[in-house]
């Protein structure tokens, strides 16, 4: 039995901020990661019938390995009946209701061993958030949305005019203004990254920067992040000599918002650390690494890692030619 | 012929407004024959008089608007709570009135268990009246180090557990996790509130209170009805589900029921379409003791724990909004999906905020499509205004005021949660009346007692645990109160053609009482002795209270 902790992520949102699409696609391009997802309404979700293995009550086994929940007993309930389960999950993905506060849900992660606090994603709807943010009944809790995402997608942008989707992206900005914001449809294989990214192999993310030439080689498929590769702006680079913990640390926070992904192994002066970040998500964990390599980190961007960059070689690292531009 | 049987009585209170009192009433085949005096019984001889009853007090057996057949079950764990409480066989549990007489009485219960490991519960803990003293991990290891030991309080929103259960869910100094409380060294103290740390909890232990309801709970519920007058009662947040559907109809088929059962479907367990499915299926379960129709919606949270919707200016102490329960949309289409399918909907609503967005709903339901007399009722909606009850009044929209929380809470909710002014209308039943809305009172079993007659008490006096009287203007007449149990309750319930009052055709289910609620004096009303009930013609005695 696996005793790995169960990587844990939040999905919220308000109500038509695409959370459902969102957990089908992912469902859908789930890949070799074993899903439990817990959603409020079982009937929302588009999942072929052929696919359903196995359904008790609330519980959905579908054939790709995946589980979904439903919600409607409770989430405390339902998450003690899940983690009776939990040698069949790799990743739990709570699609929040719209109106409750995602922070509390992390903590469920936060507080249990068993669970890897992972990524709160919250889905904005660009058409929309001008209307919910100026309801009383609602603005407390969009606030507490805003304060509590790592990342967030924009969604609708096709139906919002223009100066409403700039209106949404300025006002999430106001308030978030060191989260990253997504805009535009990532394809499915780049949200699954996105997604898992920050729930991390450490193995994978070790070897992978010892052999850099594999995002382009046949081990490709190893790589979880090649979607965002493609899709986003990444930059790679590497430090020889021991890094400034702290100066690490403050160029992680300063540049979340620049940051969907970065991750990499780094030589400190007093240990050794595992870097995964996802916007204001940031863990460094204690790792033994081969003491004879490099410091080896990648970012991935929606924007520009020109100033990040310029940080780091702040701090001592260069450029790596050869990892794949967009 | 089936028998007839007369029941003479000291005073029968019938609530029917063509013939208030009588001395004697008459029962064939479970339903009222007539009530009146000895003569007017002559119309229905031959029949067996029944003199046992004749030095008490008949009323219509009370209606209990809201409670939950968890009250039944409750028992199987220890009671902590500040004040004495009776179990349904009458047993006393001796209120806990310091943090050293908890310890005893949880002592004592671990000593009932077997083996060292088995999780203790305990619940109805109510620190408040302790002054700053919390209770700590430390404590509870002097009733157990070997077993988890979960106290839940009365609030619903807190823990405690003891260093057994913190070592097994790894709750340590480094925890940092908002709801896992900490003394100022840093160490957490065993008090644990909101989700995760509930989960934490639940995860090593199992929740005992997860799942539906089962026949035994049932059966018990149904003797602390007889124990308090209560012949028709809710349950009223019900899992549908087979286990669940079927203990209803098992219990309430199981001679010598002595309750009218009314389980309201917990909408938000699935989808709108299947939920609406479940309760118009249920009705085919229907029988004299089982009455499926009720819906319930949970709009927010409750007033003390801080997470009811409030309008403007919020809670008294500064405190953050508190939560919605679904998306106040979503909200807005159930309520509107329920109505159509013409199904009774009984809707929480404990803040001003939430009794706002669903007197919405309500409205918009009716104007897409109207549904005469659908009583669909707000249930506790303890801080709706004036305006909000003449909102009710117009819509056809009843209430059920929680009056218990004026007594247990009203001293918090004036000097924390809502501040004196709108502490004083409180669970207004005064401005109800005037406004001319269809309302009762409640007791939300097993959050307090269920006891008719101390909500009676409530509403009548308003009086809070320390002795203030909160908003004297909204106190209600004893008669009205008695009515607020009986046929006020069974109006919001859609009951009204069975049970609430004495009079031909309706259920013979009275209440049996030692003195007559309009003769004491009304700070007296909470001291009278129930004797039991009778209910379909059956006379069932109250449990002896023993301890």
């Amino acid at each position: 039995m696996n005793d790995a902790p169960v990587d844990f992520t939040v999905i919220g949102g308000f109500l038509g901020s695409g959370k459902t699409s969102l957990v089908n696609r992912l469902l859908a391009a789930s890949g070799s990661t074993r899903f439990a997802v817990l959603v409020n309404d079982f009937g929302a979700l588009n999942i072929d019938e052929a696919l359903i293995r196995h359904q008790d009550g609330r519980i959905m086994q579908l054939a790709n390995g995946c589980i979904c929940c439903s919600l409607a007993g409770g989430l405390v309930d339902t998450m003690v009946e899940l983690m009776r389960y939990r040698h069949l999950i790799d990743h739990i993905l709570i699609e929040a209701s719209g109106v409750s506060y995602p922070s509390r849900i992390m903590d469920f992660a936060r507080i249990d061993p068993d669970l890897r606090p992972g990524l709160t994603l919250v889905l904005v709807d660009a058409a929309h958030l001008q209307d919910h943010s100026t309801d009383t009944r609602l603005a407390e809790t969009i606030t507490a949305q805003m304060e509590s995402a790592d990342m967030f997608v924009l969604t609708k942008t096709d139906i919002a005019s223009a100066d409403m989707a700039a209106w949404s992206r300025d006002w999430v900005a106001t308030r978030a203004p060191d989260a990253p914001i997504i805009e535009g449809r990532p394809d499915d294989a780049s949200l699954v990254a996105l997604i898992t990214g920050p729930a991390p192999d450490a193995t994978s993310a070790a070897t992978h920067h010892h052999h850099p030439a594999d995002h382009t080689g046949h081990h490709a498929h190893a790589d979880p992040d090649r979607a965002l590769h493609t899709h986003f702006v990444s930059r790679a680079m590497t430090a020889s000599r021991p890094v400034d913990e702290d100066g690490f640390a403050d160029f992680a926070n300063r540049f979340s918002k620049h940051l969907l992904r970065g991750k990499g192994t780094l030589h400190f002066h007093r240990r050794s650390a595992i870097w995964q970040q996802a916007g204001r998500l940031v863990h460094l964990e204690d790792a033994t690494l081969d003491a004879d390599t490099a410091s080896q980190i990648v970012m991935i961007s929606a924007d520009d890692l020109s100033e990040a960059a310029a940080a780091l070689r702040a701090l001592g690292f260069q450029d790596v030619a050869n990892v794949p531009a967009r | 012929m089936t028998e007839t049987n007369v029941f003479s009585a000291r005073d029968i209170i019938t609530m029917n407004a063509s013939r208030p009192h009588a001395t004697h009433v008459a029962v064939r085949d479970g339903r009222i024959l007539g009530a009146g005096s000895l003569e007017d019984m002559e119309q229905w001889a031959p029949y067996t008089l029944t003199d046992d009853f004749a030095d008490k007090i008949l009323v219509p057996g009370f209606v209990e608007g809201h409670a939950h057949a968890m009250e039944g079950g409750i028992w199987d764990f220890p009671y902590v709570g500040y004040e004495d409480r009776w179990d349904p066989s009458g047993r006393r549990w001796e209120g806990a009135q310091s943090l050293e007489a908890v310890i005893a009485a949880l002592t004592a219960a671990e000593a009932r268990l077997d083996d060292a490991e088995t999780p203790l519960f305990a619940w109805g803990f109510d620190p408040i009246y302790f002054g700053e003293a919390r209770m700590n991990a430390a404590q509870l290891d002097s009733v157990s180090t070997t077993r988890p030991i979960i106290v839940l309080h009365s609030n619903g929103h807190l823990l405690n557990v003891n260093s057994r259960l913190m070592d097994m869910a790894g709750i340590t100094a480094d925890t940092n996790v908002y709801g896992v409380l900490k003394d100022d060294n840093g160490k957490p103290t065993g008090e644990l509130m909101e989700m995760a740390a509930k989960y934490m909890a639940y995860r090593q232990t199992g929740n005992p209170f997860f799942g539906g309801i089962k026949t035994p709970s049932l059966l018990r519920y149904a003797e602390s009805a007889v124990n308090c007058g209560v012949t028709t009662a809710t349950d009223l947040f019900a899992s549908f589900n087979e286990e669940s559907l079927a203990a209803y109809v098992e219990a309430s088929q199981t001679p010598g029921y002595a309750l009218r059962l009314m389980p309201a479907l917990n909408t938000i367990e699935q989808s709108i379409d299947e939920g609406i499915a479940l309760a118009k299926r249920a009705l085919q379960d229907n029988n004299d003791r089982l009455h499926h129709r009720l819906c319930k919606v949970m709009t927010d949270g409750s007033i003390q724990g801080f997470t009811a919707r409030l309008k403007w200016p919020g809670y008294h102490n500064g405190k953050p909004n508190g939560l919605w329960n679904l998306d106040p949309d979503t909200l807005g289409e159930l309520v509107l999906e329920y109505h159509k399918a013409g199904l009774h909907l009984h809707i929480h609503t404990n803040g001003d905020e939430a009794s706002e967005l669903m007197l919405d709903a309500l409205e918009a339901a009716q104007l897409a499509c109207p549904r005469p007399d659908h009583r669909h009722t707000l249930q506790h909606c303890q801080m709706a205004d004036a305006s909000q009850f003449r909102r009710m009044a117009k819509l056809g929209v009843c209430v059920n005021l929680f009056a218990n929380h004026i007594y247990y809470w009203g001293d918090q909710h004036a000097a924390i949660t809502m501040g004196p002014d709108r502490a004083n209308r409180m669970d207004a039943a005064g401005t109800a009346q005037r406004e001319g809305v269809h309302f009762s009172i409640h007791s939300d079993a097993p959050v307090t007692p269920m006891a008719p007659l101390f909500t009676a008490w409530c509403a009548v006096n308003r009086q809070t645990r320390t002795g203030t009287v909160l908003g004297p203007e909204e106190q209600i007449s004893a008669e009205d109160a008695l009515y607020a149990i009986t046929l006020g309750a069974a109006y919001t319930l859609h009951m009204d053609h069975l049970v609430g009052s004495i009079e031909p055709g309706k259920y013979a289910d009275f209440a049996v009482l030692e003195d007559s609620p309009l003769q004491v004096s009304p700070d007296a009303i909470r001291d009278i002795s129930v004797w039991g009930t009778i209910s379909g013609g059956a006379p069932h005695k109250a449990a002896t209270r023993t301890g």
